[in-house]
């Protein structure tokens, strides 16, 4: 019950918001910002929270608006898959003239055609950053993933912002966003006055959005590797859209910034939310049987990408909350929830609403676990003051 | 995973003695899905019995785990075999638990050995036993251990990370208790003829740690697991085929199959040494003449801790 009305008044406020828009000054006066991708599932979560806010002239560049844009967005047509797609851009971008390009533009599950994801996410990402060079836009946003860092035994628990990209280069879904992101870096290399943010977000998990994440969780079988039991992080949307609307308020934000949610699950976890059983397979036999199912259309991802059900790819988000002021709101157990809560109808032994009070304590113990002493107490006779902050603290503040 | 309801109208509650003894086995059987599907047999649809299967696995799980997946429920089932390794296999005793502090960082530095890292587990067991503030150790795991199959979820329920600079600085600052064997596989895997002498201790990775993050290094001896595996050969290039680092040959393994994976019931000594602070600025941790110094000094108490203790120890087994 409380669910609709919760969804509701956020939505109507919004609506007051948009007609108070109406009555400021012209749109000129405003900053502006154009969207790639802008109609997709974040990007359009974005543009509203955006829109809602009315302090921002938005331009959306995608193949289509979506259904629900607030009146006082603009949609303009793009498609990177077309030729001389940086030619497009290019004449947009000098008609419009944004203060700020985000790039969300690509696909966000492993295709069968894995040349047109190519064109896509890392010739896309491509073209739009050598237009916006011509362009001379002065800031951009680029959307990456946790992914690029790589699923591997030997990670850190929390892999930071330094960690080298170590994706396997057979796995073509997330090798685009790796050299996505080496064209981002060519960018900021070419244009040093420009300040560039690469935003490498967790795994997003929303029930309405039918990604290959939600569909392998969803079964009606999920191959598991034998004796592994992976670390995962989900991202909830309106917290990823929380990050990007961060990094625009942060005009100094340059660099690569995590936006992961605080908690982590294990798979068997998130199977049982979901209610899906587990077929453990040892991992010899796993990575074969993951391309198999793929081929014969079965699978969610090809083969090599199951290196994400062996080994944990968590990453930290302290830098993202000391520079930009990310706080995500959800914790992945809490995302989960909602997620698996959604997508599960009649017939389960769990109950979600127990399990809530159960994510909520976690949520709370899980803070307190995390809360890194603010006056970190040298335990040398020298005493704290006098030697200040360990190094590391200091470093990094 | 005890907070698990069904949509019914009477509420499942859980309880620790299950009511009756046909309850009981399931209970026994199924852990809180066998007593929840005792409740309430309406349950029995396709779906829920899929969910009673993932509860079956997940029964001593929880979900409510701390940023390095540490799940305090799962650990607490593994208490007993720690407990019985302890006191009863082999009989350890602990000093000098006084030398950890209440509260607050501190790195702890551990001589490794005995094939399998049994030495780690007790001296976690031993201070969450014998110490007033009953504190968990955070045992820093060596890769080869993390990587592996059915370890690598088992390691992470007990609060075990893998050994590499960034989980022990955020241990540390986070104000934990962090164990640590610089020796590594060099430690472990020594042949019995070289026991009981501290090999290098890595590259100095801990003391550069203890000094980023102002944390007293306090020092660890365990005597008498140097005995449990005694490596007599070791053909590496079999343990290679497997993924081990090294392929032990002992008086029983591979001899006796996984009987000889069975360690011998040795008496064990561990002595936690007095808190060694360099009282150095944390900057030194750049300094690599200094990070030797520090860990020369580290390795050189912990090996003369061990030659007092076996200078006054007796029999390999009763310690008389």
């Amino acid at each position: 019950m409380t669910e609709p009305e919760k969804k509701a008044s956020p939505r109507a406020k919004r609506r007051v918001e948009g007609r108070v828009v109406g009555f400021k000054p012209a749109a000129g006066a405003r900053p502006r910002v154009a969207v790639t991708g802008g109609s997709g599932y974040l990007g359009a979560r974005f543009v509203r929270a955006l829109a809602s806010r009315g302090t921002w002239d938005i331009v959306v560049l995608d193949l289509a608006p979506a259904a629900n844009t607030p009146a006082d967005v603009r949609h303009r047509f793009l498609d990177l898959n077309l030729p001389h797609s940086d030619g497009t851009v290019y004449k947009i971008l000098k008609e419009e003239r944004p203060d700020v390009l985000v790039h969300l533009a690509g696909v966000r599950s492993p295709l069968r055609d894995a040349v047109y994801a190519h064109e896509l996410n890392s010739i896309g990402t491509l073209n739009v950053f050598g237009a916006a060079g011509e362009a001379n836009v002065k800031r951009l946003i680029h959307y990456s993933t946790t992914m690029v860092y790589g699923a591997r035994g030997d990670n850190p628990a929390f892999l930071s912002e330094e960690h080298l990209m170590r994706a396997d280069v057979a796995d073509h879904f997330v090798r685009d966003s790796v050299e996505a992101e080496r064209h981002c870096r060519d960018f900021a290399r070419r244009h040093p006055e420009a300040r560039v943010a690469v935003l490498r977000f967790a795994p997003m998990l929303a029930a309405e959005r039918r990604d290959y994440r939600i569909r392998y969780l969803e079964g009606p079988v999920a191959l598991t590797m034998l004796g592994y039991d992976p670390l995962l992080q989900w991202l909830h949307p309106d917290d990823a859209s929380e990050g990007l609307l961060r990094t625009l308020d942060t005009p100094e934000a340059h660099g690569v910034f995590n936006i992961a949610p605080d908690g982590v699950l294990p798979l068997s976890s998130t199977l049982l939310l979901f209610g899906t059983p587990s077929v453990p397979l040892p991992h010899g036999l796993a990575y074969v049987a993951a391309e198999a199912a793929w081929i014969a259309g079965l699978g969610t991802a090809p083969g090599d990408h199951a290196h994400y059900i062996r080994y944990p790819c968590v990453a930290s988000n302290d830098k993202a909350r000391k520079v930009l002021g990310f706080a995500p709101r959800n914790t992945t157990l809490e995302t989960a929830l909602e997620a698996a809560r959604a997508r599960r109808s009649a017939g389960r032994a769990i109950d979600f609403d127990t399990l809530d009070e159960v994510a909520r304590m976690a949520a709370y113990r899980l803070e307190q676990r995390m809360k890194r002493p603010s006056e970190p107490k040298a335990p040398g006779p020298d005493g704290g003051e006098a030697a200040g902050r360990p190094a590391a603290v200091r470093m990094a503040s | 995973m005890s907070q698990l309801k069904t949509d019914a109208a009477q509420p499942f509650t859980p309880s620790l003695v299950p009511a009756s003894p046909d309850e009981r086995l399931l209970h026994d059987l199924l852990g809180e899905a066998g007593k929840l599907l005792a409740d309430h047999p309406e349950l029995a649809s396709p779906r829920a019995w899929i969910d009673l299967w993932n509860l079956f696995l997940h029964r001593n799980q929880s979900l409510d785990l701390d940023d390095f997946g540490y799940d305090e429920a799962a650990a607490k089932v593994w208490h007993p075999l720690f407990d019985f390794l302890y006191r009863v296999w082999w009989r350890v005793t602990l000093s000098g638990v006084e030398n950890i502090p209440n509260e607050g960082r501190a790195l702890l530095v551990i001589n490794h050995s005995g094939v399998l890292p049994w030495d780690g587990a007790m001296v976690k067991h031993g201070i969450s036993q014998e110490h007033p503030s009953r504190r968990r150790a955070r045992l820093l795991a060596l890769d080869m251990f993390t990587t592996l199959p059915f370890l690598q979820p088992w390691l992470r329920q007990l609060g075990e990370v893998r050994a590499c600079p960034e989980n022990g600085e955020r241990l540390l600052l986070r104000d934990e208790l962090v164990a640590v064997f610089p020796e590594g596989v060099k430690g472990v895997g020594k042949y019995f003829r070289d026991r009981y002498r501290v090999a290098r201790f890595g590259r100095g990775g801990f003391v550069r740690l203890a000094l980023r993050t102002r944390s007293p290094i306090i020092p660890i001896s365990v005597v008498g697991a140097e005995e449990i595996h005694p490596i007599l050969f070791r053909p590496d290039f079999i343990g290679r085929v497997f993924g081990f680092p090294y392929f032990p040959i002992t008086p029983t393994f591979p001899l006796l199959g996984p009987g000889g994976l069975i360690p011998a019931p040795t008496k064990w000594w561990i002595d936690i040494g007095k808190p060694i602070d360099a009282g150095l600025d944390p900057a030194c941790a750049e300094r690599p003449m200094i990070v030797n110094e520090v860990t020369d000094v580290v390795r050189s108490t912990i090996q003369q801790m061990i030659d007092s203790r076996l200078a006054r120890r007796g029999n390999l087994f009763t310690g008389e």
